[in-house]
């Protein structure tokens, strides 16, 4: 769905009264032309300030204006006024008609410029009629909530911005802010290079070709729903590994033993490492399978000996029962020390859950009244939205502190963050450290009730008849038999969890490949017809537009990062690649236009039907190639564009270019876009 | 070491300008001489939300937003900004409320910055003074606090621990909390 601009207003109120630029724009061409420093970058800059789409040129704050809309205003009488307060309002329609009305300081006492004030109806002529609803531009959120301007400009225009790869985080939102670059040029640093200028500090991995996709109606949003039901297999596979390791886990803690898996999350076939499982042995760790092979050859000494009577085996039982006792007290004295270390470690876990929920707390609060400034400034209460006192005018949050120097919040914010990463990784540190001891605790529990039951065992056996069978040999013999068996079953249960693993793995493989293919996917039969409209579009208005460094039938578009590219390589300024710069602006010219008409092609496309062209003539580019240019654009025009074209050109030079070009001529008679309102 | 250093680093970052008492954070850098003059840097001290005006005028508009006819006393503003202000006076708070226990003291706590944010909350004409020590919320207050609750993501904490107290009655919030009123005078002393 297209964006059509309506009307625009651009204010700035002096201690001499109002200076004000007003005008309507029609559907088609429409045409600016002044000399240089009348203001026409200020009426361009002025559409996209009050759409909250400065964003798309940095990510300063600063709002993208000169003096007369910020500090000093000029007269044209010479005279000059400080501005107070001003102001850009517009007038936007979407395809079913429905107007919006979006008004924005860009100075304004106790007013934050993150505030758009919006009135909405469905005609020009009710807008008067409408509630006004206040929402905010430039802070996190704009782009999906409730008052978020941008969530409201994207259901405006019927889009819905899709997640896209991003380079920190696994998603981003495809935010306005890179969209808009492909409707709009600015003087400034819009015509160097080829492709537009994208902002890269969303994080947004290639950027301008997922722009390009989006605004092209290609099957992007397909695939990344198909990128989206991959992704939930991942999980699902990440969820899988977890409960099997779990499984084994819980299967190696009830026989006292632990598990080394290597790997806690799923791996590749290429990295996977089969499990190891420990058993405590004499205070030292040890693989089970080798300690099985201990415990099968004392069972094979026992057995080979056999039951002796208790009677001649006192000594012997004797010497045991002292070291069994002497056993017990030291595995004793160790699970005492691991109780006081474990109650350390628990008061340690409770104090840092209890103070990364405080603050957590702490953080959002802090995100409240940064909001509340925009609330405070709404309403004008200085308090809220500025931190000052209402009287006095004096700072309030700097009589807390010792120095008089209050942080702001955003410093706040990053110092409360960074306490509470740093808290959650002690406590991390602090759950693994207790889980190991917990873990020691357990299999030292299970020597302890071993070395009293042979206590016991031998204690019956030294008060017993002489004649009867060594009890102590039996319960050895006994437990040694039953510890085998378990172990065995354990290690059996190990291999059935590898083989899952192994499994798993091959899965994982699969997810992966099949993620990157979808990342790097080729393009579908619909797309190819799309770029190849949008090839042949680029194609012959090079030609057109006379270019004469490389044969126009050279340059193309690259269908994997939809650039312009030269012979297969991507087209820059170079002289080496014997490229001029007039023809750069040409071939930047054709970029635009072709990426209009190639999404006008195919009608589920997101252009929003604007071009807006600050100078487009530079580098002295051949008036004849302007012509074919603005004859194009004329033709862009017929087809449902919008076009704002901005320019300094000589009126007669102006009048040549645009001879039997329907368009219409915006008012630019004084001096200055902003002149004194009268009355 | 020292000899190779230029006087211009060794002094570049001392403030001439400062008192030694209002600078308050001493910077050392290591990879500097460790002999050289110690640098002392004035930092901004991080301030928490409760501690910040802007919060408690906003608290203050939300706790009268939950009072009956918008109005309550200064001991009540002082209880329940007190409550507001941190989780666990709001847990006891709730579960006095809830449920109090008569064998133990009744529950009425004083919270000092109050006076402050009162003092500014009128100069901000959010509140008006009433009969009987009383404050309520003025228009713009009630415009305000309107704004406040149009979005849900916003002071979630405080609003969820006035929501299940709402509407409070002066009477109403003294029973509650233990603090009986004697006939004729103002609430006082403890109930069993």
């Amino acid at each position: 769905m297209s964006i059509r601009i309506v009307s625009v207003e651009v204010a700035s109120r002096t201690d001499r009264g109002l200076l004000r630029y007003k005008t309507d724009l029609s559907p088609g061409l429409n045409v600016i032309a002044a000399p240089n420093s009348f203001g026409k970058s200020t009426l361009l800059q002025g559409v996209i300030y009050a759409l909250g789409l400065e964003g798309m040129f940095s990510s300063s704050r600063k709002p993208p204006f000169g003096p007369a809309l910020l500090t000093l205003a000029d007269y044209p009488d010479g005279g000059r006024s400080p501005v107070r307060e001003s102001w850009v309002s517009l007038i936007i329609a979407n395809e079913h008609g429905t107007h919006m009305r979006c008004k924005r300081f860009v100075r304004g006492d106790g007013i934050d410029t993150a505030l758009i004030m919006t009135w909405k109806a469905n005609d020009r002529a009710s807008l008067g009629r409408a509630n006004r609803i206040d929402m905010f531009v430039r802070h996190g959120g704009s782009a999906f909530r409730e008052l978020g301007f941008h969530r409201e400009l994207a259901d405006f225009l019927g889009w819905d911005l899709p997640q896209v790869p991003g380079f920190n985080t696994t998603e981003v939102t495809l935010y306005l802010e890179v969209l808009f670059p492909l409707f709009y040029v600015e003087q400034k640093s819009g015509w160097s290079g080829v492709a537009p200028r994208m902002p890269t500090y969303f994080g947004i991995r290639d950027v301008l070709r997922r722009s390009v996709e989006y605004v092209l109606g290609l099957s992007t949003l397909e695939r990344l729903t198909a990128l989206a039901a991959v992704k939930t297999e991942e999980d699902d596979l990440k969820r899988r590994w977890q409960s099997a390791s779990d499984r084994l886990g819980d299967a190696a803690k009830a026989l006292n033993c632990r598990v080394f898996l290597n790997q806690d999350t799923p791996v590749t076939p290429a990295r996977r490492q089969h499990c190891v499982i420990e058993v405590m042995e004499e205070s030292s760790w040890v693989p089970l399978q080798q300690q099985v092979g201990v415990w099968q050859q004392h069972l094979n000494d026992l057995e080979q000996v056999g039951v002796e009577p208790a009677g001649e085996h006192t000594q012997q039982a004797h010497a045991e029962l002292s070291a069994a006792e002497s056993s017990v007290r030291e595995v004793g004295s160790r699970i005492r020390m691991l109780d006081e270390q474990l109650n350390l470690s628990r008061t340690d876990s409770d104090s840092l859950v209890a103070r990364s929920v405080s603050l957590d707390s702490e953080r959002s609060r802090l995100a409240d009244l940064r909001k509340l400034r925009t609330l405070g400034s709404t309403l004008g209460i200085a308090t809220v939205s500025s931190d000052v006192c209402p009287t006095c005018g004096q700072a309030l949050d700097g009589r807390e502190t010792a120095t008089g120097v209050a942080a702001d919040l955003d410093q706040t914010i990053a110092e409360v963050e960074a306490e509470r990463d740093a808290v959650r990784a002690a406590a991390q540190s602090a759950d693994r450290r207790r889980a190991t001891l917990e873990q020691n605790r357990a299999s030292l529990q299970a020597a302890l009730r071993g070395a009293m039951r042979q206590v016991r065992a031998l204690r019956d056996e030294l008060v017993g008849p002489s004649a009867a069978p060594s009890r102590a040999q039996v319960q050895q013999q006994i437990l040694l038999s039953s510890s085998i068996e378990r172990a065995q079953r354990l290690i059996d249960l190990a291999e059935e969890a590898n083989e899952y693993f192994d499994e798993l793995s091959v899965r994982w493989q699969d997810v992966r490949d099949r993620l990157n293919a979808l990342r790097d996917g080729v393009l579908s039969r619909t797309d190819q017809q799309i770029i190849s409209v949008m090839k042949s579009s680029f194609q012959s208005q090079v030609r057109d537009y006379g270019l004469r460094s490389v044969p126009p039938t050279d340059l193309s578009i690259d269908e994997s990062t939809l650039v312009p590219i030269n012979d297969g390589v991507e087209l820059t300024f170079d002289l080496s690649m014997g490229i001029s710069a007039s023809d750069m602006i040409r071939t930047k010219w054709a970029y635009y236009l072709a990426l209009y008409e190639a999404a006008n092609s195919s009608p589920p496309n997101k252009h929003a039907g604007l071009l807006m062209l600050d100078e487009p003539r530079q580098q002295e580019t051949d008036r004849g190639s302007l012509a074919m240019f603005v004859k194009r654009l004329e033709r862009a025009a017929a087809t449902g564009c919008q076009v704002i074209y901005a320019t300094s050109e000589d009126r007669r030079d102006l009048e040549e270019v645009l001879q039997n070009i329907r368009a219409v001529m915006l008012p630019a008679a004084d001096s200055h876009l902003l002149a004194p309102v009268v009355g | 070491m020292w000899s190779t250093l230029p006087d211009s680093i060794l002094l570049e970052s001392i403030d001439q300008d400062k008192e030694p008492a209002e600078l308050v954070e001493l910077g050392a850098f290591p990879h500097r001489n460790p002999l050289a003059p110690v640098e002392l840097h004035r930092v901004p001290l991080p301030v928490p939300t409760t501690r910040r005006a802007g919060w408690r005028v906003t608290a203050l508009v939300l706790i009268l937003g939950s009072c009956r006819a918008t109005s309550a006393t200064t001991e009540q503003l002082h209880c329940l900004l007190w409550a507001i202000s941190d989780t666990v006076s709001a847990s006891l708070f709730t579960s006095t409320w809830q449920n109090r226990d008569p064998r133990k003291a009744p529950l009425r706590k004083f919270f000092p910055p109050l006076e402050d944010a009162l003092k500014l909350a009128l100069a901000e004409g959010l509140i008006e003074p009433k009969a009987k020590g009383r404050y309520s919320l003025s228009i713009h207050g009630k415009n305000y606090l309107r704004l406040l609750s149009s979005d849900s993501e916003l002071m979630t904490e405080e609003k969820t621990f006035l929501a299940p107290l709402r509407p409070i009655s002066t009477s109403g919030m003294w029973q509650k909390l233990g603090i009986t009123k004697a006939n004729g005078r103002a609430e006082t002393g403890a109930s069993t």
